[in-house]
């Protein structure tokens, strides 16, 4: 694959944005990102080996017997049990070790740690809504390095899907249920939050540059986007069944106090809502050491 | 062609010939015409009218006028899709998922849903009469396992159509008045559950995958038996496989749900059964490659879409297993390479070998002989085109890029420009086809009953076959043996050996 | 309906040999739409927390006489069958009839029951209660009607004289799919019915 890559690259063909991309995945930011990719590369090397199995025996073939003059068909036998059941049995080991293999590291995705972090997710034409457990409510989502986060969430219209691909991470939002998935990110940086279920008009936009977002930025917090009114509509719940059942312990699990002002979030927003109209589209997690987001009524937290 | 124009798009990072909207409803467009209008009936309906009663020798199907009426259904079928664009088009996608399908404000949804149910039914009344004609109508001397594999294919690809279709049609059913009544049981709001909608529509549509390449299967075991003039390998294991598909097709739908917060133990059934429809699927791959050993291996037109189809389905069948895996299927899931690895199939799959048997029964279905150096030509620029568009997909979605996107970043920029490329080489592959199978027509030779000596009973027959099929009773022998045709240059056809009135 | 033509006889004097293969082929189909149809009932059934909803009547008394009209009519389509086997035509004549009135006043019954529930403000977009007894219903009387049109034509033909003892095809296909149908209203009935 190397040399296809530099065949890529001295073509200017270039496609990977980070350093430590590889011709076929992006980079591995979380802690399970490793085990999918080295099952990813075993299935490739599997697939190569059949697939030059398959097309080269074809095309061997193909040349040695094909029809020339003096060349006619000769007989050969026209079935072996042995041959059919080693190349039945053989293929069913293999699936039996991939399956094994997709099964036990799905456990480890589907099942998060007791210790997570819980943000609550709300999807919504077309945008993302994170509640941080002390009720900051923001477009973006922010984690911090080395923790386990554990992400609720539901859907306020249509289902929509959670993506994001440097964690090879991805659950559809749903509306009427609540769905958790966790990840634990091990390299700051900023990355690509897709929706990865077709949901209208501007699906797409979801898609932005990737960046690495330097630590100043997220320290300070005064680029931190502003949501404009629909998470007002958060804090007031229009649906019973949103305020329902699974979110509670949120805030215990940080151990903050969480102010229940919700008219003066609607009130900051407001007054840098045009902000938030620059920051629509930018749906990005960050990822870094200080970056879980403050409220904004609370005062700045020196470090 | 909405293909053309959904990929023309692609050639910028944004917009570049429509707008959001236009460009979902193009793809939704491609999507549900194409599975819906061509790829589901395209190999049954259309080559498997008319080869089967040929190949069970038999005047015509058992209900003829069942037939009839499945055509007629057809046409219905597609004029509802076309009022569906007349009313305002649809950008649901073909999967038509709840609640979005419910809530779009465009007003197409109804009429091809619709569509949907009644080509449903087409589908059902062509397997019906498949499996009746092969059970009640084979000649006298034909046991069941002297049939040609691609009847078993079809038979195999009518238990799906049976059992599978009506599910559809109830789940469109409640779709339809569900949008027309705003209410329904796909609606969270009440109680209902959306994830139902989905494990309804793909109890039907994965077991469809199946109606698209089972014959097409069988379509390339009779294709690769005959330009290698050998008997085909283990003619059992292929054809169970076929049913092994059709039943084990049924147990998988889950497959394309399990990032949707379905529990934990269906998507370890879902995996594990998924993984099970590999192995027939391998078991054809190996025995087509062991009937080429030691043939005489002529590369006419119909043989290189099968060759095409060997490559094209190993690796749409191999990518399946990245994404019958469960992690790996998480991070690609609704990627590009899915989007990718359908193609290979059901493009590399179906459309080749649909391709293929066109070619192959071309002159018995019209009695006229078609350009081969012209057809080998097109049948290349397909198969680069096709690899061109498709294989960069592959590496787009393994980085990430997901369906559906109007715009993209601009990192995938080169992948998409060279996958549009790809396209326009397709584009140009397809004319040709169009343009000298039309001139043939008009200009090509007169067929022989025999041009590629075949020994099914199709080709006992004159080209084109008369009224009812056969003048006089075919003979029906092993599908498989060459040993007794040969080519005479006079007729430029096969003829048996031994003087029996065939040719 | 766009059925039709799967249980209508061919032109051809002789039978079809493979008609009632056919015929059996295509209700397995219709009995997989009808067992989608209510399995999507037992899951809404079983996601909600009271069934039927608060404040929500019983399912109308009259669904126990559609249940007898329709066992009543089966009987007589069978009766049918076996007079036009002995070539007994008044019978035959008789039976089909019957058959054809129990089946218009099983839909009227169904249309009553309806009714019953309209009356007291049930329409069927209040609650999926509600939805899921009018689509259920709806479907099979959509299906009843089917039937309907295709006895009705078997009738005509009873009564021009064209069936016999040899040749009677359009009765066969019309007892199994009138059977179908029995079978279907009663183990929707069941379900509907007991499924609190």
């Amino acid at each position: 694959m190397n040399l296809i890559q530099s065949i890529l690259d001295s073509a200017s063909l270039r496609f990977l944005n980070q350093a430590d991309e590889t011709f076929w995945l992006p980079a591995q930011r979380s802690t399970y990102a490793g085990e999918v990719d080295a099952l990813f590369y075993f299935i490739l090397w599997l697939s190569v080996f059949f697939f030059s199995l398959i097309v080269g025996l074809m095309v061997y073939f193909v040349w040695k017997y094909r029809a020339r003059e003096g060349h006619t068909s000769q007989p050969s036998p026209i079935h072996n049990t042995t041959l059919e059941v080693v190349w039945t049995i053989i293929p069913v080991l293999i699936v039996i070790v991939i399956f094994y293999m997709g099964f036990t590291g799905f456990m480890n995705i589907a099942n998060p740690p007791q210790n997570a972090y819980e943000i609550n997710v709300t999807g919504m034409k077309w945008k993302w809504l994170f509640t941080y457990p002390n009720g900051y409510v923001d477009e973006k989502l922010h984690v911090p390095v080395n923790r386990p986060i554990r992400l609720v969430m539901t859907s306020e219209d249509v289902i929509h899907s959670l993506y994001i691909p440097a964690f090879r991470m991805k659950m559809d939002v749903v509306p009427g249920r609540y769905h958790k998935i966790w990840f634990n990110a091990n390299k700051e940086g900023e990355y690509d939050v897709y929706c990865a279920e077709y949901c209208g008009t501007s699906h797409s936009d979801m898609i932005t540059k990737q960046w690495f977002m330097p630590r100043e930025n997220s320290k300070s917090g005064s680029r931190m986007p502003r949501t404009s009114s629909p998470h007002c509509r958060l804090m007031r719940p229009e649906r019973s069944s949103t305020s329902s059942v699974d979110v509670p312990a949120a805030t215990q699990s940080t151990g903050r106090p969480t102010p229940a002002r919700p008219s003066r979030i609607c009130s900051a927003t407001r007054s840098s809502s045009k902000m938030g109209q620059q920051w629509r589209w930018m749906r990005t997690i960050s990822v870094n050491r200080y970056s879980i987001p403050r409220p904004r009524w609370s005062p700045a937290i020196s470090r | 062609m909405a293909a053309v124009l959904v990929r023309t798009e692609h050639i910028t990072p944004t917009q570049t010939i429509m707008g959001a909207d236009a460009y979902n409803k193009m793809f939704t467009l491609h999507g549900a015409m194409m599975v819906f209008l061509f790829i589901i009936p395209g190999i049954p309906a259309a080559l498997g009218n008319f080869v089967l009663p040929l190949m069970v020798g038999a005047k015509d199907v058992a209900f003829p006028r069942l037939n009839l009426t499945s055509w007629y259904l057809w046409i219905i079928g597609a004029v509802f899709a076309v009022a569906s664009l007349l009313v305002g088009g649809f950008d649901t996608g073909w999967t038509f998922y709840t609640p979005y399908s419910t809530t779009t404000p465009f007003k197409g949804v109804i009429p091809i849903a619709t569509g949907a149910f009644i080509l449903g039914f087409s589908s059902i009344f062509t397997g019906l009469n498949f499996i009746v004609t092969i059970h009640k109508l084979r000649a006298p001397g034909m046991g069941w396992f002297q049939m040609p594999l691609f009847l078993w294919a079809l038979y195999a690809t009518a238990i799906i159509q049976i059992l599978a279709t009506p599910v559809l049609g109830i789940t469109l059913l409640l779709l339809i008045v569900e949008r027309a009544l705003g209410v329904g049981i796909f609606d969270p709001a009440l109680g209902g559950d959306p994830i139902l909608f989905q494990h309804f529509f793909w109890f039907y549509s994965h077991p469809a995958v199946y109606i698209m390449i089972v014959p097409a299967m069988g379509v390339i075991s009779e294709l690769i038996s005959v330009f290698s003039r050998k008997h085909i390998f283990s003619y059992r294991f292929i054809a169970y496989s076929s049913i092994a598909i059709a039943v084990f097709g049924f147990l998988v739908w889950g497959h394309h749900m399990f990032t949707s917060g379905q529990s934990s133990l269906m998507n370890m059934i879902f995996s594990a059964l998924t993984f099970s429809v590999a192995i027939p699927s391998a078991i054809k791959a190996f025995n087509w490659v062991a009937t080429m050993y030691k043939g005489c291996i002529s590369l006419k037109t119909p043989m290189l879409y099968a060759l095409s189809f060997l490559f094209l389905f190993a690796i749409g069948g191999l990518t399946g297993l990245f994404l019958g895996s469960l992690t790996t299927n998480v991070h690609l899931h609704d990627t590009y390479f899915v989007v990718a690895h359908f193609h290979y199939v059901m493009f590399g799959g179906t459309v080749i070998a649909f391709l293929g048997g066109l070619h192959y029964w071309w002159p018995k279905m019209t009695g006229k002989m078609y350009s081969d150096r012209q057809g080998q030509i097109a049948c290349f620029l397909i198969f680069i085109g096709f690899n061109l568009t498709f294989f960069t997909q592959f590496i787009m979605g393994t980085h990430g890029m997901p369906r559906r996107y109007f715009k993209y970043s601009e990192q995938f920029t080169t992948l998409h420009v060279l996958s549009t490329v790809g396209t326009y080489v397709l584009l140009v592959g397809f004319l040709l086809v169009a343009y000298y199978l039309i001139d043939s027509l008009v200009r090509g030779p007169k067929a022989p009953s025999n041009p590629w000596g075949g020994a099914s009973l199709e080709w006992q027959t004159t080209s084109p076959p008369p009224v009812e099929n056969f003048s006089q009773p075919p003979i029906v022998g092993d599908p498989y043996d060459y040993g007794d045709l040969v080519y005479d240059p006079e007729i430029r056809g096969y003829r048996k050996l031994i003087k029996t009135g065939a040719a | 309906m766009t059925r039709q033509p799967a249980a209508t006889p061919p032109q051809d004097p002789r039978v079809n040999p493979a008609g009632v293969f056919g015929m059996s082929l295509f209700l397995v189909s219709l009995a997989v739409l009808f067992t989608a149809s209510l399995v999507s009932y037992f899951v809404i059934r079983f996601r909600a927390e009271q069934w039927p909803p608060p404040g929500m009547p019983g399912l109308p008394f009259g669904l126990w006489w559609s249940t007898l009209i329709i066992l009543i009519s089966s009987v007589t389509i069978q009766l049918g069958l076996w007079s036009a086997k002995k070539d007994m035509q008044a019978a035959m004549k008789a039976f089909l009839s019957m058959t054809l009135l129990l089946g218009i006043a099983f839909l009227f019954n169904q249309w009553a029951n309806w009714s019953d529930l309209l009356k007291i403000e049930i329409p069927p977009t209040v609650n999926l209660y509600a939805f899921t007894f009018y689509t259920l219903t709806g479907l099979h009387a959509a299906h009843v009607i089917g039937g309907l049109i295709l006895l009705s034509v078997v009738c005509y033909k009873a009564f021009k004289g064209n069936y016999g003892s040899q040749y009677h095809p359009g009765i066969t296909y019309s007892a199994m799919y009138w059977h179908f149908l029995d079978v279907v209203w009663v183990v929707l009935f069941v379900s509907l019915k007991f499924s609190f």
